[in-house]
């Protein structure tokens, strides 16, 4: 087996409704993207929320990059996390450049590494350097996005999690966005999470699955077996309706 | 050897000033206060004395918790106030039974003026005389309709309207008016009757009917001057001079020079002693004082406002970053920051005597006070309402606590904490001018004084650079808004959405 990036054993997480993510035991591959694919409530967004101890599990553990997850100095530990979201959370009062690199000045990095690492994402990212200077709210949405998957990106981490990043662009936005995406996420090697809620998105992007519903998880897998041999009707129906 | 004896000579010459004995001397804040108060105080100078004068304290209470808690040495009081106001008798008994309850506060009653400036009602007497008024009953017999508007302190005071209501059996409520202004109202015809002095040098001028006190309501007001007890004997023998010095129509005559004869209550203090023999030093004119009168005031205005400001900034972000998270502990800090705005000024400035005085601390603190809900409230709700998909990443991408506070939510909060703090700059800076009625100085000073003095010309001396202070203000917190904060963050809400 190969190491996992990010493990989950017997992880069970409340909520004042209720179990939110139910016994859920995993191991997500290092060095490949895996979507978690579910519908709303199914406890997918909160089993990325775990994996950078936004939220601690009730019971179970869980283990990132081999590593329980520490006790002190979380938010150094999350830096080596990179994150990005449905909307882009972008910070309104920064220019796009400051967006980027905000936490890279905050840990001290050097300035000439933080200037040449900004300009070759966002050249990955298509964004042209001029639009540095430009505060969010003057972008479109995939160019916000870009910028987010920027910022997710500078500090060089060696686990990528997203959050419903593409969710909100209109189709076309979107493939664009893919591609760049892809080409980037592959030039940096980086281990990535994706929550999403659409199974097309998962396969085109992803080369593993877990399929959670309702806080349980119905199948976890490399995307050939899941697409092969779905464990249940309900992973059938998913992969059958949506794809139809 | 001559040569020394005239060097100790003058040695001692220019030590007795610095020797002399420093007296405080407060005024209520109404015509009389200042001239009597004024009087004793040229009193006390003849006499070697250092005087600093305390003028236009707002009301009883004010005065007497001043001379109590040792901030004033001396102030013009009235037997009837004393009884009832203030020791919460239900008759004025003899002098010696006053002093010792005045004892108990270590204050002392010293020999009065000797007239009697006792609570009336008037009203214009042509008015009185073609609806057949006299006495007070006739109000209350067949008169209901009459616009009966008392004085504010008149209309709280045990010996004021409750008395009043007890003794003729009024039944209903009257309107409240500032003393200063009811004499004008009753000459426009905007009111009928109102409480007066009975020694107001109004009574004449504005031709009115002091109404009979048929049922022998109002007690004696005998002007009396209150002192500390441990004020040097000597002192207390120089004021004592004045003893049985002025009748009802002398008081009168003096207030009516001031009030109408435009002459100043500082020259009329050293003409009524220069009757008695006394040629006082009297205070200068103030011709051509005006402009730097007003310099002064203003810059003592900006120092409560700007100290007060400061210092609800510090707290007020501060406090609102320490509960921004908790609702209920938010919610309960800015409700009571609220509570405290809806105390009256005045009473705000009142109850903080006993325990800071009066003077700057205590109307920097009230200042403090009125300024913290409009700088807490705004932080904390702009704390609390920063867009959550920003927060959320603030922490997923490993921002420190203090960094999220830092570099997102007070930079996102700034133009709302901003707004905060202009809001409390203007009601400083608008509340400000009641500080005077604790002796604090600032541009309340001649609005007080003009007030009391029925100076028109005095109170626009005050409220003029008040109101131009606060639309500078205003200007000013503008500008600031516009360098500091990124303009698409300022006007938010006239942006269309993309």
């Amino acid at each position: 087996m190969t190491d996992a990036a990010v493990e989950f054993s017997g992880v069970s997480k409340r909520f004042n409704a209720g179990w939110v993510l139910d016994d859920v035991t995993l191991a997500l591959p290092e060095g490949r993207t895996t979507a978690v694919v579910g519908e709303s409530g199914s406890g997918k967004s909160t089993s990325l929320q775990l994996m950078n101890a936004v939220y601690h599990a009730d019971k179970g553990t869980v283990r990132i990059l081999g590593q329980p997850i520490p006790k002190r100095q979380l938010h150094l530990w999350r830096r080596g996390i990179g994150y990005a979201i449905q909307g882009a959370g972008l910070f309104p009062h920064l220019n796009v450049r400051d967006n980027i690199t905000l936490l890279a000045k905050l840990t001290g990095l050097d300035s000439a590494f933080i200037e040449q690492r900004c300009r070759s994402l966002m050249d990955a990212m298509g964004l042209a350097s001029e639009l540095g200077a430009r505060f969010p709210h003057l972008l479109s949405g995939g160019e916000q996005q870009r910028v987010g998957l920027c910022r997710a990106l500078m500090l060089q981490p060696r686990l990528l999690l997203l959050d419903e990043p593409f969710s909100a662009l209109d189709p076309i936005a979107r493939v664009g966005l893919y591609d760049l995406f892809v080409r980037l996420r592959d030039r940096e090697a980086v281990t990535t999470v994706l929550v999403t809620h659409d199974i097309r998105e998962a396969l085109r992007l992803a080369d593993h699955l877990v399929i959670l519903r309702g806080g349980v998880v119905q199948q976890s897998g490399p995307v050939d077996h899941v697409q092969h041999s779905p464990a249940n009707d309900y992973v059938n129906a998913l992969l059958t309706d949506q794809l139809a | 050897m001559k040569r020394l004896i005239v060097a100790a000579g003058l040695l001692c010459c220019m030590q007795q000033p610095l020797a002399a004995e420093r007296v405080v001397v407060g005024s209520k804040d109404f015509n009389e206060g200042y001239l009597l108060s004024e009087v004793v105080a040229q009193l006390l100078e003849h006499a070697g004395y250092e005087v600093e004068r305390r003028f236009g304290l707002g009301g009883t209470l004010i005065c007497y918790e001043a001379l109590k808690h040792d901030e004033i040495d001396v102030y013009i009081e009235y037997t009837g106030t004393l009884s009832r106001a203030i020791l919460k008798l239900d008759s004025t008994p003899p002098l010696p039974d006053l002093n010792a309850a005045l004892a108990a506060d270590d204050v002392e009653m010293l020999g009065g003026f000797g007239f009697d400036n006792t609570y009336a009602l008037a009203m214009k007497a042509t008015r009185a005389d073609a609806l057949g008024i006299r006495k007070i009953s006739d109000i209350v017999h067949g008169h209901r309709d009459l616009k009966v508007v008392v004085s504010h302190e008149f209309l709280q005071r045990a010996d004021g309207w409750p008395g009043l209501v007890a003794a003729y059996g009024f039944d209903w409520y009257p309107g409240g008016i500032e003393h200063g202004l009811a004499y004008q109202a009753l000459e426009d015809g905007a009111i009928d009757v109102t409480d007066i002095y009975s020694t107001d040098g109004e009574v004449a001028r504005y031709g009115l009917r002091v109404l009979d006190d048929d049922r022998k309501y109002f007690p004696e007001y005998r002007a009396v001057p209150l002192v500390r007890d441990d004020l040097p004997e000597g002192a207390k023998a120089t004021i004592n001079a004045l003893e049985n010095s002025i009748d009802n129509s002398q008081m009168q005559h003096f207030n009516s020079q001031v009030t109408f004869g435009g002459v100043s209550y500082q020259r009329v203090a050293s003409d009524i002693l220069a009757q008695r023999g006394i040629d006082s030093i009297g205070t200068s004119e103030q011709g051509g004082q005006m402009w730097k009168s007003l310099r002064h005031n203003t810059l003592v205005h900006l120092r409560l406002t700007g100290i007060a400001l400061v210092g609800a900034v510090a707290v007020g972000v501060l406090l609102a970053v320490a509960v921004y998270r908790t609702r209920w502990l938010s919610r309960s800090v800015v409700y009571v920051a609220g509570l405290l705005q809806t105390i009256p000024s005045i009473a705000l400035l009142g109850l903080m005597i006993p325990l800071l005085g009066i003077g700057t601390v205590p109307a920097i603190t009230a200042l403090f006070l009125y300024s913290l809900l409009p700088v807490l409230r705004n932080t904390v709700t702009a704390l609390a309402t920063v867009d959550p998909v920003v927060t959320r990443v603030a922490v997923a991408i490993g921002l420190s606590r203090f960094e999220q506070l830092r570099h997102v939510y007070l930079p996102l909060s700034l133009p709302a904490i901003l707004a905060g703090v202009r809001t409390a700059a203007v009601i400083s800076i608008g509340t400000a001018t009641l500080a005077a009625f604790i002796g604090a100085g600032g541009l309340g000073d001649p609005i007080v004084t003009g007030l009391a003095l029925n100076d028109p010309r005095l109170i626009l001396q005050g409220a003029i650079p008040a109101a131009t202070l606060a639309i500078v203000t205003e200007l000013v917190f503008e500008g600031i808004e516009r360098l500091v904060v990124p303009r698409h963050l300022l006007a938010t809400a006239a942006r269309p959405l993309r």
